[in-house]
């Protein structure tokens, strides 16, 4: 396997938008090729992650820039890792020696395929899901048990929220709506959705994209890329099955994935500068600290609650404002955490910017599906 | 047309699931358990073949799971599909059962009465309602009646 570099980056804000998925795409792609400074005509492969927008969602996307016809186009599925499985297959694509140049895109429109009222007919065959057991509902089962273990308390997981939208006050890209400042009255007092969590908790379901443009090192010299960003691992982990107890404090597939990446890149977890994980939920960041050996078991709202989660600290978690402040369009966020990244590395994020980032890792899950904690994890570690 | 023919002949389940779930006429109902002849390994809901995978043996035995279980955490919910709807806000629970099985559950009784690691016991009860606006009866967990 050979080195492998992001040399190009899309992204757009996220948002209700009105634009469908297929046109999100096309807008990530080609700024991610004009950011490298290349032609269509290097790109050699592209993957497309989308969870629920319909069937050739890539060769629907590529169509009207022209480049159907002109390069194979996969599309990707797993939920919400899809993103960043589809960065994590150019990335095997380029590794392996079959193209000099890939590239990687998510994107979804959640918002404009939203049916007002429709009752799906329950699958039976999904116990949990026939029975109720949705998204929010899982991860509250688990913020409940981690208050009742830990003795947290609702603010302090309010202020998972506080620290991500804040991180966001001067980010672009971030989802204008749910960035800047909020109080721990205001995310505490919010809807309550299913204890302990409450509307300001949760992630929207927002639509968005992101591109990421990987080449060899041949390539990178080619066209005299200035800032290459090195991809140190991409690791794709399935989740652990189990119709038994599991530890819903902790995480396996996570930590599975995380160490993996570890393993593969020689770096760990106290040589990483920032991180942008899957917080979909406040409870999911405390819990993902721990998982992704950023501290030991039980010490994970300590970190939060000592600053050691934000700029100044150990490591900045969610300086895009993760999840939480764009809102999470399934297809699209693992690989606009992908696009962030590099942009915190090059050091273009003005006014939010992690001070001297050399090191950058990314966590995306995907798929609720009984007996796994989750479906997929997929895990990026760069450098540059 | 055809769909709303079907709609009209064909009646919504009221029973989650017979795989699942007995409810004897004298006696008190039971979760079932498949219990693999040959790895021993007990799984809920249903697998045949056997998901271990060094074994995926096709013979699996029904077992009656233990009526009785811990709650390992529980959330009181306010959304749901639309058939859920009547019965928010309602409470949800993995209830740990002494085979080793875990199990997602709604709990009968009062939203905010509940803890983790309190004992609970199965019962029978309206789980959601279906297409035609009846109530489906399913397995459910609620406080240890003394
Ligand atoms: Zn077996």
């Amino acid at each position: 396997m050979r080195d492998v570099y992001v040399i190009g980056i899309g992204e757009i804000t996220f948002g209700m938008l009105p634009d469908d998925y297929h046109i999100l795409g096309q807008k990530v792609v080609r700024a991610a090729i004009k950011d490298a400074g290349i032609s269509w005509k290097d790109i050699g492969s592209a993957f497309v992650g989308n969870g629920t927008n319909g069937l050739c969602t890539g060769q629907r996307v590529f169509r009207d820039t022209g480049m159907c016809g002109k390069l194979p186009i996969i599309n990707v599925e797993s939920a919400c890792s899809a993103g960043a499985m589809a960065v994590h297959s150019a990335y095997i694509r380029v590794a392996t020696g079959l193209d000099e140049v890939s590239i990687g895109v998510g994107t979804e429109n959640a918002s404009l395929h939203r049916e007002a009222g429709s009752a799906p007919s329950p699958d039976q065959t999904d116990v949990e899901g026939f029975l109720g057991a949705v998204m929010v509902a899982k991860y509250a089962l688990r913020a409940q048990r981690y208050m009742y273990e830990t003795g947290a308390t609702l603010e302090d997981l309010a202020q998972v929220t506080i620290k991500n939208r804040r991180h966001a006050t001067n980010n672009p890209y971030a989802w204008p709506k749910a960035k800047g400042k909020i109080t721990v009255e205001e995310v505490v007092n919010s809807r309550m959705i299913a204890t302990p969590l409450t509307l300001n908790q949760c992630c929207a379901m927002t639509d968005g994209a992101g591109a990421v443009i990987v080449a060899s090192g041949d390539a990178v010299k080619k066209f005299g890329i200035s800032k290459p960003v090195k991809i140190k691992a991409s690791t794709v982990v399935s989740g652990p099955f189990s119709t038994g107890p599991k530890d819903e404090c902790g995480d396996d597939i996570v930590k599975l994935g995380s160490f993996k990446a570890y393993e593969d890149s020689g770096i760990g977890p106290e040589d990483i500068d920032m991180v942008e994980c899957h917080d979909a939920f406040t409870i999911s960041e405390l819990i993902y600290y721990e998982a992704m050996g950023f501290c030991k078991k039980g010490d994970g709202l300590k970190m939060l609650l000592d600053g050691d989660v934000t700029h100044g600290g150990k490591v900045v978690f969610s300086p895009r404002g993760g999840m939480l402040a764009y809102g999470h369009p399934m297809g699209a966020s693992g690989a606009a955490q992908v696009a962030q990244c590099v942009r915190q590395l090059r050091g273009e994020c003005n006014g939010y910017q992690v001070e001297g980032a050399k090191t950058a890792m990314t966590q995306v899950t995907g798929g609720g599906l009984s007996g796994t904690q989750h479906a997929a994890c997929t895990t990026h570690i760069l450098s540059i | 047309m055809a769909d709303k023919k079907q709609k009209e002949t064909k009646e919504d389940i009221t029973f989650f699931h017979p795989d699942i779930f007995e409810t004897p006429e004298n006696a008190p109902p039971f979760l079932k358990g498949y219990k693999c002849k040959k790895c021993g390994k007990i799984w809920f809901p249903k697998f045949v073949p056997c998901p271990n995978p060094d074994c995926w043996s096709e013979e699996m035995e029904v077992v009656a799971l233990s009526r009785r279980g811990k709650i390992y955490s529980y959330t009181d919910v306010y959304i749901g599909q639309p058939t859920m709807r009547s019965y928010m806000p309602m409470t949800m629970a993995y209830v740990d059962l002494p085979e080793g099985v875990r199990v997602f559950s709604q709990l009968e009784g009062e939203v905010g009465s509940f803890r983790c690691d309190e004992e609970v016991e199965l019962v029978a009860g309206p789980v959601r309602n279906n297409l035609d606006g009846k109530p489906i009866t399913g397995y459910k967990f609620k406080k240890i009646s003394s």
